[in-house]
């Protein structure tokens, strides 16, 4: 088993209502099933919003596999300017 | 050269910069709070950011821009925190050598930024109640 801490962000954070998390996966766990399981925990909310993941501050793609204390970010569509 | 930057303090305009010679263009842009969103009159916009990668990102962002477009300087500074109405949320200045090329860079840039740079922004209603502010427009 793997833990990585996440940090969530805007719409992500309001339907969690949490702003850090840490969740635990299998070893060698993609991007994509820490994404099925952020989603499973507010379905209705997060089933259709695009969520981005950086790890370590730095973008990665759903294939991405994750390693035990990664810092990962859940990144909804962003809004500056 | 590049220079940005994420501030929580007032963005104040900027008197043109005549050391600039060999620039033909100088463009600044600002971005300033609007007084409605979705068709309801708000207080100001409060901007979340995500500290150390969006610094990061606007840097590798205006990084970019230097490296695609023919200019010669960006400047960009991002507020963050509550905003209220009329008070500017962005300010990027350009440097080129023609004018045609700053314009473009400018809005490739801000297109870009609105993208990946990772800040959000929440409207604040005159009840004090919060709205996600999205970018229909971008």
């Amino acid at each position: 088993m793997i833990t990585i801490h996440t940090r969530n962000f805007s719409l992500v954070k309001d339907a969690l209502d949490q702003q850090t998390m840490d969740i635990e996966l299998d070893d060698d766990e993609t991007v994509s099933r820490l994404l099925e399981k952020v989603r499973a925990m507010n379905k209705k909310k997060l089933k259709d919003l695009p969520i981005r993941v950086a790890v370590n501050q730095s973008y990665v793609n759903e294939n991405y596999r994750l390693q035990n204390e990664d810092m990962v970010a859940l990144i909804p569509p962003v809004s500056g300017g | 050269m590049v220079k940005t930057n994420i501030s929580n303090t007032v963005i104040l305009a900027l008197p043109s910069d005549e050391t600039h010679t060999n620039d033909g263009g100088e463009l600044q842009f600002y971005g300033r709070v609007r007084d409605i969103e979705n068709d309801q009159p708000i207080v100001a916009l409060d901007y979340e950011y995500y500290e150390g990668m969006a610094e990061k990102e606007l840097q590798k962002l205006g990084e970019e821009t230097m490296s695609r477009f023919a200019i010669n300087q960006l400047d960009c500074i991002h507020r963050v925190g509550k905003i209220p109405v009329g008070e500017a949320s962005l300010r990027v200045v350009i440097w080129s050598k023609h004018r045609v090329e700053g314009l473009d860079a400018m809005a490739w840039f801000i297109s870009q930024m609105k993208k990946d740079v990772p800040i959000w922004k929440n409207a604040i209603l005159e009840d004090g109640s919060r709205i996600p502010s999205m970018c229909n427009q971008c």
